[in-house]
């Protein structure tokens, strides 16, 4: 329960956090998205349920927060959280490259999910966002993924969503 | 409490994901207001972030106003002579303005007081997301409403889109999503400014007959209702006839810096409500 009570106060520094750390950090050049690393811990690491209600309030907060219609965010990460969620059992994810490879990939998809449903639901072309601000901010976040990993496992053992076996 | 088993995954991820269709078919219902939880979040968020930018903003101030002084005695020998110019500009259109409007009051037409102005703050940019968007300080209870048009010193900034009790949001120009009704000043032609990639705009449904000329200022139209006719959008930075089709491609710079962008004015409806 505490889990529950604890998620969206922490969800909500995570996105503001993440806003602002790309506006100085990277000099407003690119976005470091956080919360896609979260999904991905939260579909590899995490129980099902409770990674799958995190995964959906990240979502809903990066709605709020970009402004797109509620649930395209939501969707989104879902739909890449579900993916993980099915073949993590088959990966082996203790090595850091194959973190930065696996957060990668999950990029890759949330970047082609963006480009179908922003077309689809917003009738927008990014092609030229997704290669001029995503691919830059995929791959920063796919090289800070193991530590992002760390701060989440540290986080979570304390919020009690952690759950490290290997399903 | 929870299903058992090897089923339990399959069930979660099942229940949740027709949560997630759940939210997705509503937002898609109700879009033309945020429900409560959505202006929650906003009005929450955007002080959060306020807080975060605090440091780095004193900083960058520090840095701008005290340290980084480059070219400044330059800049202000131009702006001072700029200055003296637009004085005497300005003399020249005020005695117009005069001139104008007591040939309105001749006419009887009714002088244009369709709108107050609410001055606000950006608090949050968004333009490196799906759509290109800024946070202002102001919302509902300022009177800002959806629709609302957003100036600048410079010229056009966009419209309101979205609006909590305390932080609104605001749709740029150069998003592919704005559409706003046009013309240029020297020749009158009138078009459709819409947004493009790369932070610039394109006017369209200009006929290739049109002799148009880069530097010449866009202004709004006036015609949707909802930007008041005669603000400064942007200049033509480049004309071709050379695409197919019965148009030109004119590219538009805004006149707004929007990387830059930090005080706007709204325009609120002067009697209340938004369009």
């Amino acid at each position: 329960m505490t889990f529950y009570l604890l998620l969206l106060p922490v969800l909500l520094a995570l996105v503001v956090l993440q806003h602002s750390l790309g506006v100085y950090l990277a000099f407003n050049l690119v976005n470091i998205e956080v919360s896609l690393a979260l999904v991905i811990f939260a579909a590899l690491r995490m129980d099902v349920l409770k990674g799958a209600v995190a995964t959906g309030m990240a979502g809903f907060l990066m709605d709020c927060l970009c402004g797109t219609p509620s649930g395209f965010y939501m969707t989104i990460y879902y739909v890449v959280f579900c993916l993980f969620s099915f073949v993590s059992p088959r990966l082996y994810t203790e090595e850091r490259w194959t973190l930065v490879l696996i957060t990668f990939v999950g990029g890759l998809m949330e970047g082609f999910l963006l480009f179908v449903m922003s077309g689809w639901v917003l009738g927008k072309d990014v092609s030229y966002d997704l290669w001029r601000f995503f691919l830059p901010q995929l791959v920063l976040v796919s090289l800070i993924s193991p530590f992002l990993f760390q701060l989440f496992e540290v986080f979570f053992i304390r919020m009690g969503g952690y759950e490290r076996s290997l399903k | 409490m929870m299903p058992p088993g090897k089923y339990r995954k399959v069930i979660v991820l099942s229940v949740v994901g027709a949560a997630v269709v759940l939210v997705f078919a509503l937002g898609a219902l109700r879009s033309s207001e945020p429900g409560l939880i959505r202006r929650l979040v906003l009005d929450v968020c955007a002080p959060l972030d306020g807080i975060l930018r605090l440091p780095i903003d004193a900083m960058r101030g520090i840095w701008g106003r005290y340290v980084f002084l480059v070219g400044l005695e330059a800049e202000n020998r131009a702006l001072k002579a700029q200055n003296a110019e637009l004085a005497n500009l300005l003399i020249r259109y005020r005695e117009g303005y005069e001139e104008g409007r007591r040939l309105k009051k001749i006419l009887q037409l009714q002088e244009e007081g369709a709108h107050r102005s609410v001055a606000a703050q950006v608090i949050g940019k968004d333009q490196k997301g799906v759509l290109k968007t800024v946070l202002v300080n102001k919302g509902t209870v300022h009177g800002v409403a959806k629709g609302c048009a957003v100036l600048a010193d410079r010229g056009v900034v966009g419209r309101v889109i979205e609006a909590s009790w305390h932080v609104s949001r605001v749709l740029l120009i150069t998003d592919s999503n704005s559409n706003v009704d046009c013309f240029l000043e020297g020749p009158r032609t009138q078009g459709i400014l819409q947004g493009d990639r790369g932070g610039v705009c394109l006017m369209k449904y200009v006929a290739k007959t049109e002799e148009i000329k880069p530097g010449e200022n866009v202004l709004t139209a006036g015609l949707s209702g909802i930007f008041p006719k005669g603000y400064l959008l942007g200049k033509v930075s480049g004309a071709d006839r050379g695409v197919g089709g019965m148009f030109q491609r004119i590219e538009v710079l805004p006149a707004v810096d929007f990387s830059k962008l930090e005080e706007v004015l709204i325009l609120v409806p002067a009697k209340g409500g938004g369009r």
